[in-house]
């Protein structure tokens, strides 16, 4: 067993260094972090943890894709900057209080927008970012607004976030089914393209957050892998076990 | 310190595409993995290598890359070189029917736009047969396309080339990387791979002809031409390597280099210009009077005005303010003409 690499190669490596220009999918977790969750943080850490090993263990994937997770409640905060998966240590996220989507998309917003500008200034390029949104109740606050602000775009008039993600919202506990269709987005564009939305049919909750974190982990994957036919996208969930799927709402507001 | 048992130079911060290694024997005799070729004329040296990416050995897909090399009217060289659209499954073949029969066309009737549609014909007929044949109406292939007529003139290279698709052509001059076709690969900020491969109804076909006074030039995959856009230790490494033709085992493996987070398949075919290989260029170790190289590689004057090569281990790359897509946009030192059509 022999090492190929000349001196030169050699040298070569040592002339990147971690901020090396990349190709970057990015993925943001937002996870509901409020009072109602306070029996399960435990098991959302875990799952958390699980999803991060899971895309670590993949060399390949790991190279194309970086994680971040934002959690929410009365505010919000980013708890793990976004980075490659194996450059992470996890860690356990911050109880928040309330229910306020709003704080959680515009937190989302702000910082998705400072990871672009950090990694263009390294010349990094960014494919269409992906948000999974976890929440085990209905928003307190009107979030419709920051929603608009945060992540819509209109195709036909050109008007609003061009770099809108695709978000994958996911609901248990006292999530409403017709909150979370309106969370799924894009509402336009080709179905395998579409966000989606899950509603838990279970209330067994620590399964629920070990399954639906598993379904993530298979999309994350699947979206790194998808690098091989060389057209690298985000590959959005069909099915998560104990969760019924649904589609995104025609009409938001 | 990185564990390369495999012979896989690596770029860059630790690619942990090294810990797949070269992946599983195939489960199929066709494509082989690694495809490369070499040959000469008087003028022009040619190098060519197409390289299974770490990602379809990890997931045991096949190589859809293709390229082909032959010789052109009039002392010229014909250069093909294809990326089959990954999320079709039979799209290694429409890449080989491309690289297959694109040279004969071209010969035949001297116009890339006629042979390139004349292709894009028999691909729809093909892929029509097949879904035929698995009663389908699923597409089932479909390939970029880079097409160049090389040929070594006094004034320098002259290329006549055309392209569908975002595979890309670049000229290296001494140390200075430039590409003459592009992708953009820009959708509102994002980075974005879609591309208008053949077959399809109407192909959009890119056209131009250059003369320039570059060492080489390079038809490349975006499986190269991308890491090489975005990394400049990779526009050096590679300037490095690739200053004078390689032995082709060793340009193979070079292109076939380790990067974190680029792991689709990868083609290169390089053609150097003889005259330009002056033996001030040869490496110490090999003396002037080697005779058979010497003798095909006379020293070449130094064009009157030309630029001056960056300071050694100062590789650069000589790129427009934007993204190259369109023949407009080349930069090239004499676009004879360019244009952008409509194949049949």
């Amino acid at each position: 067993m022999s090492n190929y690499m000349t001196e030169s190669d050699q040298a070569g490596m040592e002339g990147g260094g971690e901020d090396q220009a990349s190709l970057i999918m990015p993925f943001y977790l937002i996870c509901d972090t409020s009072g109602s969750m306070a029996a399960y943080m435990g098991d959302l850490n875990k799952a958390v943890a699980d999803l991060i090993a899971n895309v670590t263990a993949d060399p390949l994937v790991d190279g194309m894709i970086m994680l971040s997770v934002i959690s929410f409640g009365t505010d919000a905060g980013v708890d793990i900057p976004l980075d490659y998966a194996s450059n992470i240590s996890a860690k356990s996220l911050t109880m928040r209080g309330g229910t306020n989507y709003g704080a959680a998309l515009r937190k989302y917003r702000e910082a998705v927008d400072a990871d672009y500008q950090r990694l263009k200034a390294g010349g990094s390029r960014f494919f269409r970012p992906c948000v999974f949104f976890l929440t085990d109740g209905q928003p307190l606050d009107a979030w419709e607004q920051a929603f608009n602000e945060a992540i819509r775009y209109n195709p036909e008039t050109k008007v609003g976030n061009k770099m809108y993600p695709t978000l994958v919202a996911y609901g248990f506990g006292q999530a409403d089914e017709a909150v979370l269709r309106k969370l799924a987005y894009p509402n336009f564009g080709p179905d395998g393209k579409q966000g989606r939305a899950f509603i838990a049919q279970s209330t067994d909750i620590p399964a629920l957050l070990k399954a639906i974190t598993a379904a993530i982990g298979t999309s994350v994957v699947s979206s790194g892998q998808s690098a091989s036919s060389g057209v690298p996208q985000t590959v959005v969930p069909q099915e998560t076990p104990n969760a019924k799927a649904l589609e995104p709402e025609p009409d938001i507001f | 310190m990185v564990d390369n048992a495999h012979g896989v130079p690596a770029l860059g911060v630790y690619p942990r595409a090294l810990e797949i290694g070269q992946g599983d024997p195939p489960e199929s005799t066709w494509p082989v993995d690694l495809a490369a070729t070499s040959c000469c004329t008087d003028s022009l040296e040619v190098r060519a290598a197409s390289v299974r990416g770490f990602m379809h050995r990890a997931r045991k897909t096949p190589r859809q890359d293709a390229f082909a090399v032959q010789q052109g009217p009039d002392g010229s060289l014909l250069v093909i070189v294809c990326d089959g659209v990954g999320d079709l499954p039979l799209s290694e073949r429409a890449a080989q029917m491309v690289c297959d029969t694109l040279p004969g066309l071209y010969r035949a009737s001297g116009d890339w736009v006629e042979a390139i549609s004349q292709v894009n014909a028999m691909l729809r007929e093909a892929e029509a047969r097949e879904q035929a044949a698995q009663d389908t109406s699923e597409r089932l292939f479909a390939t970029t396309v880079t097409a160049c007529r090389v040929r070594q003139e006094n004034e320098g290279l002259e290329l006549s080339f055309a392209y569908v698709g975002d595979s890309e052509l670049w000229a290296l001059t001494d140390a200075v990387w430039r590409p003459l076709v592009g992708a953009a690969h820009e959708d509102g900020g994002l980075y974005s791979t879609s591309v208008r491969p053949i077959p399809t109804t109407t192909p959009m076909i890119g056209t131009g002809e250059v003369m320039m006074n570059a060492n080489a030039v390079f038809l490349f995959t975006d499986g190269v031409s991308v890491p090489l856009a975005m990394g400049p230790d990779v526009q050096s490494a590679l300037a490095a390597w690739w200053r004078r033709p390689p032995d082709p085992f060793t340009f193979a493996s070079q292109v076939g280099f380790a990067r974190r987070g680029f792991v689709d398949d990868r083609t290169a075919v390089g053609v150097w210009s003889v005259a330009r290989l002056t033996s001030s260029d040869r490496p110490a170790d090999q003396p002037d009077e080697a005779p058979d190289d010497a003798e095909r590689m006379p020293p070449a004057p130094v064009a009157e005005g030309e630029e001056q090569s960056p300071a050694p281990g100062q590789p650069s790359i000589d790129k427009p303010d934007r993204p190259v897509d369109t023949p407009e946009e080349t930069g090239a030192e004499s676009v004879i003409s360019d244009t952008l059509e409509e194949g049949n």
